[in-house]
């Protein structure tokens, strides 16, 4: 049952027949898991905990410096210095305290991150690096969890649905080649509305997950900030795949 | 035959693989996703992709900010 607070705080969700007062039940009793508290991570999760996502753990290294103000929305000027996961943790259960927030000051690793991927439900990918978007993708396929990845550079935004219980290809087999890209958000700018859109993408499909609607999939979904276009690629295993092809593969 | 790259046309007059007109575009592969009519195409099946006349290639560059 949902108390006379929950009832006014979720009331947006509670209208629609896509949430409603079952869905809203299901957000409450679902688990995130948040790489990464940057331009992705910043709405992602605000979103997510202003709709009432039960509990979010949210994790990142790194702290606020000025330059991340443009897209980093849960920070403030006066925030430069500090930890992003504990300011996340701390503007997040301000926004609403009728969930669980659980701060991790780490850097999402091999050590790590089986630990924390373990305990979610749906892990979002709001990470910088490449490298630590193989180790998640392996982890997720991995503990069988379910994964949607977001990255932004510029004015173009991808987006990509992962269900290691299906038979599409991963986050691997999409970039098969461990080439360090020169360029990054601190190099190579980026359109904070763009990221702002990529983040919230990510929310918006985890919310979709637990109100039980479908989702695409294994498709690949770019999206232009210049001609405000998207588009949709699907992707296939990749057979040699090593983390979801051959003996690795869930389904077929 | 005509093939559409991302926004450009170009008109070849042979036949030719996803691998041949990758490079004889000179494109650097190293970090993209390269797809045919909507589907991602892995680069062991570049060489074995015959292209026909209308076909829309989109290449992706890879992109890991966040």
């Amino acid at each position: 049952m949902l108390s006379n607070e929950q009832l006014l705080r979720y009331s947006s969700n509670l209208l629609m027949k896509e949430i409603g007062e079952a869905g809203q039940q299901r957000l409450l009793k679902s688990h995130v898991l948040i790489i990464g508290l940057g331009g992705l991570g910043c709405p992602a999760s605000q979103y997510l905990a202003s709709s009432g996502v039960g509990q979010i753990t949210v994790v990142d290294n790194d702290t606020i410096s000025l330059s991340n103000l443009q897209r980093q929305t849960l920070y403030s000027s006066d925030n430069i210095g500090l930890s992003k996961a504990r300011q996340a943790a701390y503007s997040l259960s301000r926004l609403n305290p009728d969930i669980r927030i659980t701060a991790f000051e780490e850097q999402a690793d091999e050590e790590n991150l089986n630990a924390l991927v373990e305990q979610a439900d749906l892990v979002l990918d709001c990470t910088d690096n490449r490298e630590t978007r193989y180790l998640i993708n392996q982890s997720c396929y991995r503990l069988n969890t379910v994964l949607i990845s977001a990255a932004a550079r510029g004015f173009n935004g991808q987006l990509l649905a992962l269900n290691p219980e299906q038979s599409h290809g991963c986050y691997q087999c999409l970039y098969p080649d461990a080439v360090n890209e020169p360029l990054n958000c601190s190099n190579a700018g980026i359109a904070a509305p763009v990221v702002g859109i990529m983040g919230s993408s990510q929310a918006l499909q985890a919310i979709n997950y637990f109100t039980g609607h479908k989702l695409a999939w294994g498709y690949l979904q770019t999206f232009n900030g210049l001609s405000q276009s998207w588009q949709q690629l699907y992707l296939p295993r990749a057979i040699s795949c090593p983390v979801c092809g051959g003996q690795n593969a869930h389904s077929n | 035959m005509r093939i559409q790259i991302n926004d450009k046309h170009l008109e070849t007059t042979e036949k030719t693989n996803l691998s041949e007109l990758l490079s004889a575009q000179n494109i650097d592969t190293s970090a993209i996703a390269v797809a045919l009519n909507g589907q991602v195409i892995h680069r062991e099946q570049w060489q074995q992709t015959e292209l026909k006349s209308n076909d829309t290639i989109t290449l992706v560059q890879a992109v890991a900010g966040g």
